[in-house]
């Protein structure tokens, strides 16, 4: 083997052995749940990849939180995820995905903890630490597209998307999630490490509905943003298993009025959160190839593995 | 009509836009974790050559352009179209002047160019690499002085004019290179 071949193996091996290392010294206890379900993600922006008569996961949320229903306090998972549809240079169908959930703190004290995460890991490969900002939603909008993403005039909202070169109209959340993709986050400093709290609530997917302080329903949902990727994505959880099943209903019904295929509702993890309910907790994903590639300063998945051991390597993009 | 989804999207592929015809040059998935997805590319108009951004959400579908080139040999110009024709079947096609526009000062009879037709109509044409031109006026030449510094202007046969060393003569024919307008070198009969 290589000498380079070897020393990205090791890199990743290295990684690994870092986060487990760090999950245990915070009493973070790691589960192993299945990655095939007879019921599927109903978000719609997220495609799930059928597996025989079920599909794979796209995250390992579903099987840690009947976990955490069961009493197993603090636990992760460090497990392969799988979405269809998504291809390019920060986008495959499987990624590596490290996943926990922490009783007891909301989703502003877990962000605060996937940071120290991230900083121990620049510490250990000999980085500085990076300089951190954290902002609402709202205001990252106001500060670098110079919208308030709620409040200003449609019209205003379809002519920045114009000037920017979208194609068609497709919403406010498209217009938002486009501004996001194409205007902000090639803006955001390279180092800096972003975090981005308070969404609107029809992006609050399974996080709870905080009210702001003018009394605003937000979404208790927070992001992970650095080196113009998003690594992480986190709740404050919700509880109830009713409050889940209204929500996957919600999805699978925004899917019906997209012209998507609705997907099997997780119904049993509804009837255990019901007669359980999830204890008081946030829960993040952290997608660790894309964190891989800001430790190493990298910005296309391809860097990351010897080319014999890449699915995609005749089409590099 | 033919139409492309976006995961068809690639470099080369020929899209309509705004009823103009596009190629695309380059194709990016974006997507934001939790939200939609989009492709953004970059296209360059096959009439005018101008490269913009454009952001499709993924999944749309976008009109193909009837757009294809072939290599056709230049045959005339009556003044008002040039005329083309397809080597193969013959049948001769005439080009405006907005589709030979960069490429009139090189057009020569006979020459083979590669002509962009889009509704079978030509759209735009590009010379050969490499012509072969006559010089029909410049200054007399400095002979011996192979040195090729400085030189001298030389209008040619087309009505190009480059830049070629002192020692060649007017009735001479050069060789120039299309792409940069340059001279190559003196072509022996």
């Amino acid at each position: 083997m290589p000498a380079s071949a070897r020393t990205r193996l090791q890199k990743r091996a290295q990684l690994l052995a870092d986060l487990r290392a760090w999950m245990t010294e915070h009493a973070i206890l790691e589960a192993d749940t299945p990655a095939c379900w007879p019921w599927a993600n109903t978000d719609p922006a997220i495609a799930s990849l059928p597996a025989g008569n079920g599909y794979l996961h796209t995250s390992p949320e579903f099987g840690l939180k009947r976990l955490l229903a069961l009493g197993s306090g603090d636990v992760y998972q460090l497990s392969h995820v799988f979405r269809d549809e998504e291809s390019g240079p920060l986008h495959r169908n499987e990624f590596l995905m490290l996943e926990w959930y922490r009783l007891g703190l909301d989703h502003q004290q877990l962000a605060g903890e996937v940071l120290a995460l991230i900083q121990h890991l620049r510490q250990l490969r000999g980085l500085p630490p990076a300089p951190t900002e954290t902002l609402r939603y709202h205001e990252l909008f106001q500060r670098h597209a110079g919208i308030h993403p709620l409040a200003c005039e449609q019209q205003t909202l379809r002519a920045l998307c114009e000037r920017h070169g979208l194609q068609g109209w497709h919403g406010r959340t498209a217009a938002l999630d486009f501004l996001l993709a194409v205007v902000i986050e090639p803006q955001l400093d390279d180092d800096t490490l972003y975090v981005v709290l308070d969404y609107p609530p029809e992006q609050a997917a399974l996080a709870r509905i905080h009210h702001d302080e003018t009394g605003e329903p937000v979404g208790a949902r927070f992001e992970v943003l650095a080196g113009g990727m998003e690594l992480a994505n986190g709740y404050h959880e919700l509880q109830h298993g009713g409050d889940y099943r209204q929500r996957f209903q919600q999805e699978n019904h925004r899917r019906r009025q997209l012209g998507l295929a609705e997907m099997p509702v997780d119904e049993p993890l509804c009837q255990l959160l019901e007669q359980q309910p999830l204890p008081d907790c946030a829960g993040v994903a952290l997608g660790v190839d894309r964190l891989q590639l800001y430790l190493e300063g990298e910005r296309n998945l391809a860097a990351l593995w010897p080319a014999a051991l890449d699915p995609y390597r005749p089409e590099t993009t | 009509m033919a139409s492309y989804n976006t995961n068809e999207f690639k470099g080369g592929l020929k899209i309509l836009l705004d009823g103009e015809p596009y190629t695309i040059v380059e194709n990016e998935f974006v997507k934001p974790g939790k939200g939609q997805a989009f492709n953004r590319v970059k296209v360059r108009n096959l009439k005018t050559g101008r490269v913009i951004e454009k952001t499709f959400k993924s999944g749309e579908s976008v009109e193909a352009a009837d757009v294809f080139e072939k290599d056709m040999q230049y045959l005339y110009n009556d003044g008002e179209y040039w005329y083309f024709m397809d080597p193969e079947t013959f049948e001769q096609v005439p080009a405006g002047g907005a589709a030979v526009e960069e490429a009139v000062q090189w057009l020569k009879e006979q020459d083979i160019c590669a002509v962009t037709s889009w509704n079978g109509e030509p759209i735009s044409v590009t010379p050969p690499n490499f012509v072969e031109l006559k010089i029909v006026e410049t200054d007399p030449g400095v002979r011996g002085d192979t040195s090729g510094g400085g030189g001298k202007p030389a209008k040619l046969e087309t009505g190009a004019v480059v830049r070629v060393p002192l020692f060649v003569d007017e009735g001479e024919i050069i060789k120039v290179d299309t792409r940069s307008g340059e001279y190559v070198s003196r072509v022996k009969d």
